[in-house]
Order: structure tokens, then C-alpha cells, then sequence
């Protein structure tokens, strides 16, 4: 019993798998960390200067734990973290283009963490995906395959680990559980009229959907599905069989939700991952398509 | 610089530990993320160890945006000054209604912290003095500066199946939740 229960865990957790998926996940993840400190940029003095609305020794107050800061290593002053933050900018370029993979995506992370808990009072769900995504990225070989690294080794790509690659899926994984587990407990949610009020909330607002908002069947219908949604791609996406259609299902989802509000980049990053289910032949398969 | 044999030693150490020791930081990290996606119910000093742990690694995290219950109110911050003439002014900070996506995007970290920095008095001395450094008119010297919650309620919704659109208008509700003499 114990023996088989410890080959179970090798087979899952310390088998090889082709380095495609993860490093296709590296260049999308990059581009969308590029993209989220690119809008930071117009507010950067403001919502994380030493002289902004929050002060950095705030946002420690409000952690109340330690946590990864290099800033605090520099002077507190504007012209450090806008040379922090370029460097930020650096690693992430280097990061997407796969030149010095794993130490780029080192600093990557740390920028990426102590950028963010300048300021914890800005952050949304989307922030926090990236972050943990940034963090499992370090342990990956992402940089086997379409990488500047790569072109430097000759023969076929090696296969890579596939335990940061499992922790991954399984975070995306906990995010729609999670979602749906938050959502069945509030009362909103419940009754159906969630949706009712996210729709009219001008913050998040992107575009309206005339009929779909209009009437309290489809708001119920829709406020349902959503949780509905949630668990079938939360356990789905395990299924070999129906995998590719939960995709289709999330993909759908992703869609509808960027259309009609504005969450930053949650949606983007939630699909990026879904690379990670992908298999070389699929990859491959994308790529002559296209 | 470690000797050759030392290296050998580090190196036979992780070949012969390595399913060890990452078994034991994945065993970790599956059950802190549990552990801190379900903090309510676990005890406090174990809560605390986790928090320590999520905080380092960066895995803290709370999923989705409108859960359990969305916001029924949509928010804006106004920033008052009064000068010490008696006269007064007000600055808004950046509001993503009525902008297009590209320019909501951007202001999509302000709108967050507009929606977050009420709910905690912390914030609020720093905000007051980037206002008045800011946005103050200064050629004037300040009295006193306010931070206004700006604020529109969602009705609940009707009886009847048809819920019509709520027109975007002016904020109904205006309260002062922070002044600062100064």
C-alpha cells in the first residue's frame, strides 16, 4: 500500500514532461507581467513613491509579516525605485525572451514582490495570480524551449520537471474552487442576484449587455452558471477525456467576462495558464494553424 | 571557495535527498495555500504561521473579486482644501467611469485603491499630505485638508423580471471621512 502510494507520488510529482507547455507559459506570463508594470508606469511616484499616498512603512504595518522587499535595501528616494523599476522591466524582458531564464525569472519575482507590497492597498485578484505564478516560475525549466538559451544548446530540447509545472495547475485549479467555495457563502450569490449588482457597479463596468442584464431570469441564470462554471473547470480540466472542452468552456468564460468588466489582466492570466494542460503535439498543432 | 570533497559531499547530500526535500516544499506549499484559503477556521497561532510563510513566498491570496457578496456602491475620493484665506478647493482623484478601456486599464490600481482605502484609518494621514503636496493650490498656504468618500448606491433590484439600466449620474452621497488641520 505505502510502496504504491509513493510511486503514485513520484508518477505525478518527479516525471519528466516536454518543455513546450512550460515555456510557452513563461513567454505568455512575461508579456502579461510587461504589460501590468507598463500601466503601472503613468502612477508609479503616486501610488508607490516615498512621498505617495501610501507610505511604504504603512503597507509593512498592514502585512504585519515578513516579506520580500529590495527596496528597502536602496535610499527611499523617487530616483531608486524608478531605477528599480526599469531594472524590473529588464528582467521581464529578459524573461520573455529566455536569456538567462532562471535568473531572470528570479528577479522577476523579487521585483515583482516588493513592487506590489509597496503598496498592498492597490492590489486585486489579478496581482495576486502573477505573483504566485512569478513564484513557482523560479523552480521551472522554462527556458528549455523557445528561448535565446535554448538556440544556444544543440540536439533535441530535454525534458523538464514536472513538480513547479503540478503546483501551477493546481493553483489555477484552487482559483476556481475557491471562487466558487467565496461565492456559494455569500447570500448574493446565492439568491441569484450577484450579478444584478456587478453589472451596474460603473467601476467595473466595461460594456452593457442589453438583454442579459435587463431581465432578472437571465441575471439568475447567469449568477448560477458562474459558480457552475467554476467547478466543472476546477475539476475538469483533470479529466483527460473532456479536457479540451473545459478549455473551450473556460476560454468562453475568460471572454465574456473581459468583455463586459474591467478585472485587469486576472482573465489573461487565468487563460495563459491554461497552456500548462496543453500538450507538444496541441502546442505544435496551434502553431501550424496559425 | 569549498573544497573539492566538500562539493562532492553537497552534491551526493541533494542527489540522494532531492525527492526528499522537494516532496517536503510541495507538501508545504499545498498545505499552507489550503491553510490560508480557509484561515477562518484554523487556529490563530497556526494562522500566524501561515501568514508568515504566504507573506515570504508571496502565495497570499483571496479569490474572487465579488465574493462572498459584491459592493453595492460605486466609490470615488475627493481630496477639500481650505486655505487659510477662507478660500477652498477640491481635487478628484481619477475615476475610470466614462473612460475608455484602454485609459480604465491603466487607472484600474487607483480605482482599487480608492475602493480599499476607506476601510482602513492608516491610510489616511499619507493621503492627506500627498494631497496637499500635490494638489493644493500653492500659492496659497492650507488650513485644512478633507478626504471625501463620493458615493452612489445600486437599488435593489425591482419586482418585475425587467431591470432597466441605472443611468450614470453624480454621485448621491457625499461624506468627509478624514480632516487633517494643519
Amino acid at each position: 500500500m505505502l510502496r504504491r502510494m509513493n510511486e503514485t507520488w513520484n508518477s505525478i510529482w518527479f516525471s519528466a514532461v516536454a518543455p513546450q507547455p512550460v515555456a510557452c507559459f513563461r513567454i505568455l506570463l512575461g508579456i502579461l507581467l510587461l504589460i501590468d508594470a507598463l500601466m503601472l508606469a503613468p502612477n508609479l511616484i503616486m501610488l508607490l513613491g516615498p512621498k505617495g499616498v501610501m507610505e511604504p512603512r504603512v503597507s509593512y504595518l498592514l502585512l504585519r509579516a515578513p516579506h520580500v522587499d529590495l527596496l528597502r535595501l536602496l535610499p527611499d528616494t523617487t530616483s531608486w525605485l524608478v531605477l528599480f523599476y526599469v531594472a524590473y522591466l529588464v528582467a521581464t524582458v529578459l524573461f520573455i525572451l529566455g536569456l538567462h531564464t532562471r535568473a531572470a525569472s528570479v528577479a522577476v519575482f523579487l521585483g515583482l514582490s516588493t513592487l506590489q507590497t509597496r503598496n498592498v492597498m492597490l492590489l486585486g485578484t489579478g496581482d495576486s495570480f502573477l505573483r504566485i505564478m512569478s513564484f513557482y516560475m523560479m523552480f521551472a525549466t522554462s527556458g528549455a524551449e523557445l528561448s535565446l538559451d535554448a538556440r544556444q544548446r544543440s540536439g533535441a530540447p530535454p525534458e523538464v520537471p514536472a513538480w513547479p509545472i503540478r503546483l501551477m495547475q493546481i493553483q489555477l485549479s484552487v482559483v476556481y474552487l475557491a471562487s466558487a467555495g467565496w461565492q456559494l457563502a455569500g447570500e448574493t450569490w446565492r439568491s441569484g442576484e450577484a450579478l444584478y449588482y456587478i453589472s451596474r457597479l460603473y467601476d467595473f463596468q466595461r460594456f452593457w449587455v442589453p438583454y442579459l442584464f435587463e431581465h432578472m431570469w437571465t441575471i439568475k441564470l447567469l449568477t448560477w452558471s458562474t459558480i457552475l462554471v467554476e467547478l466543472i473547470i476546477g475539476i475538469g480540466l483533470w479529466i483527460t477525456p473532456i479536457r479540451r472542452y473545459v478549455m473551450v468552456l473556460g476560454l468562453c468564460f475568460h471572454l465574456f467576462i473581459e468583455i463586459v468588466l474591467n478585472l485587469g489582466l486576472l482573465n489573461w492570466a487565468l487563460l495563459a495558464t491554461y497552456v500548462l494542460f496543453l500538450t507538444p503535439e496541441s502546442i505544435e498543432r496551434l502553431r501550424r494553424k496559425r | 571557495m569549498p573544497s573539492a570533497q566538500q562539493h562532492t559531499i553537497a552534491e551526493r547530500f541533494w542527489e540522494r535527498n532531492r525527492k526528499r526535500i522537494i516532496s517536503l516544499f510541495i507538501t508545504i506549499n499545498l498545505v499552507t495555500t489550503v491553510l490560508w484559503l480557509v484561515q477562518g477556521a484554523v487556529p490563530y497561532p497556526v494562522r500566524r504561521l501561515t501568514g508568515y510563510y504566504v507573506f515570504f513566498t508571496g502565495l497570499w491570496q483571496r479569490w474572487p473579486p465579488f465574493a462572498p457578496n459584491p459592493p453595492t456602491t460605486s466609490t470615488a475620493l475627493r481630496g477639500q482644501f481650505q486655505y487659510k484665506d477662507g478660500s477652498r478647493s477640491a481635487w478628484d482623484f481619477p475615476q475610470v467611469r466614462g473612460m475608455n478601456v484602454f485609459e480604465a486599464l491603466v487607472e484600474t490600481r487607483t480605482r482599487d485603491w480608492q475602493l480599499n482605502v476607506t476601510s482602513d484609518s492608516q491610510l489616511w494621514t499619507d493621503t492627506g499630505l500627498w494631497l496637499v503636496t500635490w494638489h493644493a493650490d500653492k500659492s496659497k498656504p492650507v488650513y485644512r485638508v478633507s478626504i471625501v468618500r463620493r458615493s452612489m448606491s445600486i437599488p435593489p433590484p425591482g419586482p418585475t423580471d425587467f431591470q432597466p439600466r441605472i443611468p450614470l449620474q453624480a454621485f448621491t452621497d457625499e461624506a468627509e471621512f478624514y480632516g487633517l488641520r494643519l
